[in-house]
């Protein structure tokens, strides 16, 4: 690890005090469980690391009749643990099938949504775009994107709480270094698949942080998330869906279907939610709304089985958001 | 920074960019352990304010005013943590690498949560239980025995450091603090095949704490090998220290020594080396033609069978005619096979650390499983008289054959012999994949032939194993693989050839299974496919073929050794019983069964030695030393077991000691499954000499008659007298030369252990999971010597069966790059992925193992891969021949059958013009990404525009 300096403020416009305009310079400090390992291996190497942990407002959980808000340095088994996750099935079950005890008492929701690709390319030094791509399209691209992917960048979004936020319409709440910078993004404009080296993956200048997230009432939407694994053990799923879904006499009148694990972004699809919508969640239109979602997908040479779980994972989504599990979850 | 650990007041400030983990070893908290430093094992796992965390995933700096507890901290002095007790108790650990994180998180669990363990203990990882001692102790079963003088076989006697491990308090050979110290870091090449031309150290060697760099210029040029046997030569010399032709990629180029580890990475990164880059081939077919990149062009010298065609080791063999066996079959069956490359995932990485003491001897504390020969294989790199080198270890956390190499001990000395300095080396978990020996990946092709009836006719199998850069074990490897598997059916007409191949992959080595695992994976599958063919039912067409006590090699007419016939019976009974899970709901889930076995034979195809000193101290307790190596594998335990029982004492009263050359006389090490079957052998031997020295000692005093003198709880006894053992020391003349035995044992004959193994799957054509419903597992092991040791033996090679066949797969890209070199990308089963198993054992007894056991522990792996095979084939009609069974392989198995499932076969089409299709957000993404500037132009003009 590059040695850094280290700095703990105790309120956000310290921490914006603290943070550089220049890219690389500083890296923000959540719950550590993904920053810490790129700086050990090098993939980033900041000359100082803003610490969020002493910042006594990021650590809130407020409600009022409208939203939530969770700040960023919540963790995610105090999130889970908050009365205010029952209105959200979604990220509730997300959290439960995150890996281990440790991280989900380390990680943080802040860092989880901000947590860098896995790709093995990038994780391995290659760059996030993996030499504009080549290294993945002509080595192991099993876990990469099957969406979005017609440009350099192959990777998929890591977030596991992604899909089910973008599904529930969570918007950030983004400080920057300005007294009135502060900006309310919707969480799916918040990803962005690069074009190039230069940018990140998400929307954020390397003087801004995300402080909050800001859930609005779900005012009868049912969600549910679903991971598809091979094993049981702390890996990342292959492919995950979430579904928010309003149901009026009987049929959907409005869904939200994100999958994750398959483009540079949380992807949402419009054709699953084309499909579902106007229909009753049935085995059935919940199985054409995962052949929709699948219908637009652009496999590389070794990821095709990804199509089929995808397919599978916004089936199975919207079934346990309606409340109809049937066999072979 | 001012911080609690452990109740205790502690003021230090980290070093820059240090993590929670090694700021509290550096203060002495040793238990607080490495296993990837990445936060995916959680061997480091303390509590931070009460709740278990990664140390390694936090920043140091965040411990300010904090209280931390680890788990020498977790009871006052003295006592003990109910779940340190229920550890204990259950002996929930073998090598106990994992166990103070374990207990970190088990003890922080409510009893509600240790209803879910599965999904709360997906943090922590164990390589050696399998996790069923785990779950043992978390739900408070106790199972140790206690110690009684003249039943010490058959008993679950605790491990001798039990206590010490639970506590935090045994050392792992990094678990020391040494002043002074310096720290060894590689440059590694980037390249697969490439001569160093320039090595330039300039800007390294100015960065202040540098103190010794040394490339192959300054090194011995003495050819050796990495690879630890007790015959020397059949691992040919191939390796230099430092050398200037790489032949893979992550082979070490330069060392650097330094104050620090973070200044010798930092130097490491300022080296500057020019290479002429070299073609290189990893496909070991390929690398056989004509053409192909040569490894090592001059051939002879080096003893490779057929350099310009990269073949290490060419072995071919025939017995019988098979060609005629074919034309007698009624049935043929033939089908590739191919094996990945795996890795141990031992969790403690390699590393040693030497120094010289006042009197002018080098010390190497080390993790090996062969201290011996890492002795012979150092004094004859540096020339130096072996007498002048003490190897030794202290606890080992796991090896699995990895540690049968020497990877870091000759560098260690190499900076004390230039420096005067104590000098360590401890690996990363990164290095082990790139670097560090892993399973030799094999392609099969295997051909059987039948009658009707089921009588095999014909058995051909052909081997190629990409042995990689280097030999280390290929060859031995090799003959193992090519020997118990086909052995195991009676055929009298059997061919097989072998080819050891050199690519410029990372060098395989010695894995747990040895060949045997490949080459099983083959045989056992083309069994229950040729059954298939001829309608017979697999476990019939095992039972008409294997091995029949007749003919089991060593069998002797009066004494039960053979067992294949009870196991089988044991694990059809099973999996018809209808325990273990019923198949989940849905026509989705596919259910089949499936079973494979095997017959193994212990120690190296090539020799085995090994020396038991024993002798009986004056207060009538026993001393043992055998130069064994304990990492997990249970033989310490069993050699004073064997000892205690055979001189009718308590194992407590056997003080042992192994793994250290100093200490204990010579023995070729720990693997092979040799552990027991020869050491143990020589303990054996040892301790009835010393037991008929004892009787005679006292048949003499007392004037009694030999032939009646029996040892029963520390005294000879004989009809109407008896005499302590104490007393007896006392009066005998010159005891300490008279109580004092040696004897070797040598790895013949070997020990032929059989095993079966059955699973009930289940397949989910949905998302292509495989999920274990039941796991039965039938043993054929002769005495059992400790129960619950030989179970956790049994039920740690089925979980890394389980890993090596369903996850486990190291990815190596075109250019040799390991692109999964790191626990979450290499995924190694937790808790959660892991049945229970039911474990029987055959009745029988071995004469000539060591109080008539077998060797056990290599064996569990090697058929899992075929039954789990078995079971999906049977499941879902398709035979899968390539390891691992991943989501896509199981994809691709169920698309390209013909077979109809419902919805199944429609492969993926893309109908729809996407860019309409897309939200606006996701067209502007795919906008971006179409105008991003085409693959032509060089990227600074990107990053400039």
């Amino acid at each position: 690890m590059k040695a850094f300096e280290y700095a703990a403020p105790r309120s956000e416009s310290e921490v914006l005090e603290l943070l550089s305009g220049e890219a690389g310079h500083t890296e923000v400090l959540a719950g550590g469980t993904d920053l810490v390992g790129l700086m050990k291996k090098m993939i980033v190497t900041p000359d100082r690391v803003v610490s969020l942990s002493r910042v006594a407002s990021l650590k809130k959980i407020e409600a009022d009749s409208t939203a939530v808000r969770v700040g960023a340095m919540v963790s995610l088994d105090e999130l889970a643990e908050n009365p205010v996750s029952e209105f959200y099935p979604a990220i509730r079950q997300a959290i439960d099938e995150i890996a281990s005890l440790q991280l989900r008492s380390q990680g943080t929701l802040g860092g989880e949504l901000c947590q860098r690709p896995r790709c093995w390319y990038f994780r391995d030094g290659h760059g996030l775009l993996a030499a504009r791509g080549k290294d993945v399209v002509e080595g192991d691209s099993r876990f990469h994107a099957i969406f979005g992917n017609a440009g350099p960048a192959k990777f998929v979004c890591p977030s596991r709480l992604a899909p089910a936020l973008v599904a529930l319409d969570a918007r950030l709440r983004i400080l920057g270094p300005h007294s009135n910078d502060e900006t309310l993004m919707p969480l799916e404009a918040f990803y962005r698949t690069p074009k190039s080296e230069r940018e990140r993956e998400f929307l954020l200048d390397p003087n801004q942080f995300v402080a909050q997230v800001i859930l609005p009432h779900p005012e009868g939407r049912l969600s549910a998330s679903y991971e598809v694994r091979h094993g049981a053990g702390p890996e990342y799923p292959l492919v995950s869906a979430a579904s928010s879904i309003l149901v009026e006499r009987g049929r959907v009148v409005e869904a939200r279907v994100v999958l994750g694990q398959v483009a540079p972004t949380p992807w949402i699809s419009r054709e699953a939610i084309d499909a579902i919508v106007g229909r009753p969640v049935t085995p059935e239109t919940a199985e054409a709304a995962g052949e929709a979602a699948a219908s637009v997908a652009t496999p590389l040479r070794d990821n095709e089985y990804k199509v089929r779980l995808a397919k599978v994972a916004v089936k199975r989504s919207l079934l346990k958001a309606a409340g109809l599990e049937t066999g072979g979850f | 920074m001012k911080l609690r650990v452990n109740g205790q007041e502690f003021d230090r400030e980290p070093a820059p960019g240090q993590c929670l983990r090694t700021y509290l070893r550096d203060l002495g908290w040793f238990a607080v352990r490495k296993g990837c430093d990445a936060g995916d094992c959680g061997a480091c796992t303390v509590w931070f304010d009460g709740r278990p965390v990664h140390s390694c995933l936090v920043p140091a700096f965040r411990a300010e005013n904090r209280e931390v507890t680890t788990l020498e901290g977790l009871a006052p002095d003295g006592q003990l943590h109910p779940m340190q007790e229920s550890f204990l108790q259950a002996q929930a650990f073998q090598c106990g690498f994992c166990t103070s994180g374990m207990i970190m998180t088990c003890a922080s669990l409510g009893e509600e949560d240790k209803q879910d363990l599965p999904f709360r203990l997906k943090g922590n990882l164990c390589r050696c239980t399998g996790y069923r001692a785990i779950e043992d102790a978390v739900r408070g079963r106790a199972v140790v025995d206690e110690d009684v003088a003249g039943r010490a076989c058959g008993s679950n006697i605790g491990s001798t450091f039990a206590t010490g491990l639970v506590r935090g308090r045994e050392h792992y050979t990094m678990d020391c603090a040494i002043d002074n110290l310096l720290h060894v870091k590689v440059v590694r090449s980037p390249h697969a095949h490439a001569k160093v031309l320039r090595i330039r150290q300039d800007a390294a060697k100015a960065l202040p704490g540098v103190r010794l760099i040394v490339t192959w210029e300054d090194v011995p040029r003495k050819p050796f090998t990495t690879a630890t046997h007790d015959e020397y030569h059949c691992n040919p010399d191939d390796t230099y220290l430092l050398d200037n032709v790489v032949r893979f990629r992550g082979q070490r180029v330069v060392a650097v020594y330094a104050d620090s580890e973070a200044i010798a990475e930092e130097a490491c990164r300022l080296i500057e080396i020019d290479y002429e880059v070299l073609p290189a081939v990893f496909d070991p077919e390929e690398a056989m033609q004509p053409g192909a990149p040569q490894l090592f062009p001059e051939g002879a010298a080096a003893r490779i069978d057929d350099p310009a065609r990269n073949i290490f080791k060419h072995t071919e063999s025939e017995i019988g005619d098979v060609a005629r066996g074919f034309e007698e079959a009624d049935e043929v069956y033939e089908g590739e096979y191919f094996t990945q490359r795996v890795q141990h995932v031992h969790l403690e990485t390699h590393g040693s650390i030497a120094w010289k003491s006042d009197d002018g001897r080098i010390h190497v504390r080390t993790d090996t499983q062969t201290p011996h020969l890492i002795q012979e294989k150092l004094a004859y790199l540096f020339s130096l008289d072996p007498k002048s080198l003490h190897v030794f270890s202290e606890r080992v956390g796991g090896g699995f054959g990895a540690k049968q190499e020497m990877l870091t001990e000759d560098l260690c000395v190499l900076g004390v012999l230039k420096t005067g300095r104590p000098t360590k080396w401890e690996w990363t978990r990164g290095e082990e994949f790139i670097a560090g020996p892993g399973r030799h990946p094999y392609q099969m092709r295997v051909k059987l032939g039948a009658r009707r009836d089921g009588t095999l006719t014909a058995i051909e199998l052909r081997a190629v194993s990409n042995t990689g850069a280097y030999r280390n074990h290929g060859g031995e490897v090799l003959a193992a693989a090519l020997r118990s598997p086909v052995e195991t059916y009676r055929c009298p007409n059997k061919k097989g050839a072998g080819y050891a191949v050199h690519t410029n992959a990372i060098p395989a080595g010695a894995f747990r299974g040895f060949g045997r695992t490949q080459t099983t994976f083959a045989i056992e599958s083309a069994i229950d496919e040729l059954a298939e063919k001829l309608g017979i039912d697999p476990i019939e067409m095992r039972r008409i073929n294997m091995l029949r006590e007749d003919r089991a090699p060593g069998a002797e007419g009066s004494t039960k050794i053979y067992g294949a016939d009870q196991c089988v019976d044991f694990v059809e009974q099973a999996l018809n019983s209808g325990r273990g899970e019923p198949k989940p709901a849905g026509d989705m889930w596919r259910e089949g069964r499936g079973i494979a076995i095997h017959f193994h034979e212990s120690s190296p195809p090539s020799q085995h030695r090994s020396q038991a000193d024993l002798f009986l101290g004056p207060n009538g307790t026993f001393h043992l030393a055998n130069g064994l190596a304990e990492f997990g594998n249970g033989s310490m335990n069993a050699i004073r077991q064997i000892a205690a029982q055979v001189l009718g004492v308590r194992a407590a009263d056997v003080e042992t000691v192994v793994a250290d050359t100093d200490r204990t006389p010579y023995d070729a090490g720990t693997f092979a499954c040799a552990g027991t079957s020869v050491s143990g052998k020589a303990v054996e031997l040892a301790a009835r000499a010393l037991k008929d020295r004892l009787i005679a000692a006292a048949a003499r005093r007392l004037g009694c008659p030999v032939a009646d003198g029996k040892l029963i709880d520390g005294h000879v006894v004989f009809a109407g007298q008896s005499i302590g053992f104490a007393e007896l020391y006392r009066q005998t003349p010159q005891a300490d030369q008279e109580f004092h035995v040696t004897r070797l044992a040598v790895a013949t004959p070997n020990s032929p252990a059989f095993l079966v193994q059955g699973f009930r799957v289940a397949v989910n054509t949905d998302t292509c999971e495989i999920r274990i419903l039941q796991s039965v597992h039938a043993v054929d092991a002769g005495t059992v010597l400790n129960p619950m040791q030989l179970a956790g033996q049994i039920e740690g090679g089925i979980a890394h069966g389980i890993g090596t066949t369903l996850f486990e797969r190291v990815v190596i890209d075109e250019e040799g790059e390991v692109l999964n070199a790191t626990l979450r990308n290499y995924r190694i089963p937790a808790f959660a992925d892991i049945p229970r198993s039911e474990i029987y054992y055959a009745d029988t007894r071995d004469p000539a193992g060591p109080m008539g056991a077998k060797a056990m522990g290599e064996a569990p792996i090697i058929p899992i891969s075929a039954a789990l095979g078995n079971a999906v084939k049977d499941a879902i009609g398709v035979r899968l021949s390539s390891l691992p069974f991943s989501a896509d392989r199981v994809y691709e198995a169920l698309y390209d059958s013909e077979l109809d499932w419902p919805g199944l076969n429609k492969r993926w089409t893309a109908e729809l013009d996407q860019a309409e299709q897309l939200t606006e957000l996701q067209r502007d993404n795919v906008r971006h990404a179409d105008e991003a500037p085409s693959e032509d132009v060089p990227n600074e003009a990107l990053e400039k525009s």
